[in-house]
């Protein structure tokens, strides 16, 4: 049996391309989601759409042409002209012929959702199987979210993952603003199932008269709090965090703050994917740093030094993925375990479009 | 030596085998056999064409393949500096079931031999200050490894060798200066651990940015695990080459018993020679593994129902309640159900 190497893209999976927010009517955006090139836009009425971003005369990127006033999208090389469906409606160079019907472009399935764009890079008779995973926050006036835009970085998407799924990491990386060593001390649980079609992996870490580090003091008020913090892998290109804190035995009342921390992780490649944070607190938090400023607003004011952090430890933890492995073994620590099962999903899906591949070349023959 | 708690577990799936990315299998010749003493051979492998064999570490160990189905693993007790031979020292054990026994017998100078590359489970620490070694036995195999390295890097280290007799002890030529310099220290108990080395009190004294490093038999493991407990987390690396002592030898012994598996309700049979993840292959189960020895977590597995038989050396007692690792782990009960 073949290995597979869990540090691929998935293809068969929804990405998030950006927030509703990016996409303004008839501004055409580039995109490299599993290594696909798509242009994605939001039309005069509307309406999401993602094609192949290579033009089917000379591969020339459609996100560097122009959108006409009637909707047509224009190749800014030879004048190539699509409509929304991806087909050829115009060839400039040769308008006495028929246009071929070679030419046209490949559509993306793609959904908007919640204040979230999301796209399918891979097969799309399978899109139905699964779902974009739900951000009903983002959507929701009574909670306040800022995000981070997009940011490149220059590391496997799992590996984000794996950072986010184990805080342990929290000392030393995050010593002395989100982490302390006390942090990486509490145990953690696991949970797994099945929603619209994802496979999850949750870490649940809760703990009792527990003195926050020195940023969650800052953001949620509390010095000493009962804490009930979870780290979902939705899917494999979205995280979603809930911490909620309260004064001891207050969890679950009007007392508790926190946040929901969403993250959504988009394969670019092998080696590069988009991070993007989305920070949800209740619209009327106030932050115990800054009291004249929201908790979400105090929080994304503080959240990208933290991110560097992770950013620097992902790009250098990348690096070492080029070496052959020539008897180095990864070391299995207990809080490992979300990990472990966060690669089993990215495998068994990765062996799933594998073996689809097979049968599609088999059929071909 | 046989290296990890895989003593008494065999692979009978040789695809199985060589299905580890870094585990890919080489043939090579028995250039040599050096008696050591009246029950450890040890052996000079070399490369078929006389070449560089890959490179490896000090503490690093390879797969043997002894006989058909028969697999055994030893650490490397040569110069890591020399490319041109891998050296085994393999202890007759004749409580064993058969693996050193076969190799005692049927390696000759001149077989040709298959084994993997070198891996490393036992890595000297780069950096440290100063390494403690602590071998029991044939637990000294990875040891000579290290003092090759550590003697070619200058670094600052001491070695107690514990052995029953003078008669019993390996690699004395090498020694022999070392132990004239005052770096390597023998200590003989005659059989009776009491009279030997006393572990408790060799290990009182941590020593700021000493690295510990021990191997040997069950026995040994426990008393240097026990007298170490003080020793600052990431000081103490260790290497069992059989099963822990706590636990009763009868229980290590292969069983037949079935796996049922959830998402197909199939139940297989694995028989005592095979592994659960063999049967699963074999069956056309997909089953990622990495080190197939326990130790990388690759292969954590859920299980529902039945009492698996844990073999890892990574799960604690919690997660023993939920996760099993498959590549080596069998079953107390008859039938193990796996979330698979």
């Amino acid at each position: 049996m073949e290995q597979i190497n869990p540090y691929s893209y998935i293809r068969n999976c929804w990405y998030v391309a950006g927030l509703s927010k990016e996409f303004e009517p008839g501004k055409l955006t580039g995109h490299r989601i599993a290594k696909r090139p798509i242009v994605i836009w939001r039309t005069k009425d509307g309406k999401m759409t993602a094609l192949d971003d290579r033009c089917a005369h000379k591969r020339f990127p459609l996100s560097q042409g122009r959108l006409m006033d009637d909707g047509r999208l224009e190749c800014a090389y030879h004048g190539l002209c699509y409509d929304s469906s991806g087909k050829c409606i115009k060839i400039p160079s040769q308008e006495d012929m028929p246009i071929p019907p070679q030419a046209r472009v490949a559509t993306f399935p793609i959904i908007e959702q919640d204040g979230l764009v999301w796209v399918w890079p891979g097969d799309p008779a399978k899109c139905d199987d699964r779902k974009p995973p739900r951000s009903p926050e983002v959507a929701d006036d009574a909670w306040e979210t800022i995000d981070s835009g997009p940011m490149h970085v220059p590391a496997n998407y799992l590996l984000l993952i794996e950072n986010l799924l184990d805080i342990t990491h929290f000392y030393p990386l995050h010593d002395g603003n989100i982490g302390d060593y006390e942090n990486s001390r509490i145990p953690v649980e696991l949970e797994e199932g099945e929603v619209d079609g994802n496979k999850y992996v949750k870490t649940i870490r809760s703990v009792k008269n527990y003195k926050q580090p020195p940023y969650l003091q800052d953001w949620f008020v509390y010095d000493l709090v009962d804490r009930h913090h979870t780290h979902c892998m939705v899917s494999p290109g979205f995280t979603r965090v809930e911490m909620h804190n309260a004064p001891p035995g207050k969890l679950g009342t009007d007392a508790e703050t926190g946040y929901v921390l969403l993250h959504t992780h988009t394969p670019v490649d092998e080696r590069n994917h988009v991070w993007r944070w989305i920070v949800n607190c209740k619209a009327d938090h106030r932050s115990k740093g800054d009291p004249t400023m929201s908790t979400a607003k105090r929080v994304a004011s503080m959240f990208p030094g933290v991110v560097a952090q992770d950013h620097w430890a992902l790009e250098k933890q990348q690096e070492m993925f080029e070496f052959p492995d020539e008897g180095y073994s990864e070391l299995f620590l207990k809080p490992d375990k979300a990990l472990r099962r966060a690669r089993q999903i990215f495998v068994s899906m990765l062996r799933e479009e594998q073996a689809d591949r097979a049968r599609s070349a088999k059929a071909a023959e | 030596m046989n290296v990890a708690s895989k003593t008494e577990f065999s692979i009978g799936n040789e695809s199985a085998m060589s299905s580890g990315k870094e585990k890919t299998t080489l043939n090579v010749r028995v250039r040599s056999v050096i008696y050591e003493t009246d029950d450890i051979l040890r052996f000079e492998l070399t490369a078929l064409d006389g070449g560089e064999l890959p490179a490896f570490t000090a503490g690093a160990h390879i797969d043997v393949h002894v006989a058909d189905g028969l697999t055994r693993q030893y650490s490397l007790c040569g110069d890591p500096a020399d490319r041109r031979s891998y050296q085994i020292a393999v202890l007759n054990e004749r409580q064993g079931r058969g693996g050193s026994k076969a190799v005692h017998e049927t390696f000759r100078a001149g077989a040709v031999v298959t084994i993997s590359t070198p891996r490393n489970h036992f890595p000297l620490v780069g950096g440290a200050k100063r390494h403690l070694l602590l071998a029991g036995g044939i637990g000294v195999t990875p040891m000579i490894a290290m003092i090759h390295a550590l003697e070619a890097g200058g670094d600052d280290w001491e070695m107690h060798y514990c052995t029953r007799g003078p008669e019993k002890t390996a690699f004395i030529d090498r020694l022999k200066p070392l132990i004239a310099a005052g770096k390597v220290r023998l200590h003989h108990d005659g059989g009776d651990p009491k009279k030997g080395l006393d572990i408790a009190t060799a290990l009182a004294k941590t020593g700021s940015g000493t690295h510990l490093y021990y191997c040997g038999p069950g026995g040994f493991m426990s008393a240097v695990a026990a007298a170490s407990q003080h020793w600052p987390a990431g000081t103490v690396h260790f290497e069992y080459f059989a099963a822990p002592a706590d636990k009763p030898t009868e229980t290590r012994e292969n069983k037949p018993f079935q796996v049922r598996v959830k998402s197909t309700g199939a139940t297989l049979d694995i028989p005592a020679d095979k592994s659960i993840v063999a049967v699963l292959r074999e069956n056309g189960h997909y089953v990622d593994t990495s080190c197939e020895d326990g130790y990388c977590g690759t292969c954590l597995t859920r299980y529902l129902s039945g009492e698996p038989e844990h073999r890892d050396s990574v799960l604690d007692e919690d997660d023993r309640g939920k996760y099993v690792l498959i590549c080596c782990a069998r079953a107390k009960s008859a039938v193990l159900e796996l979330d698979i």
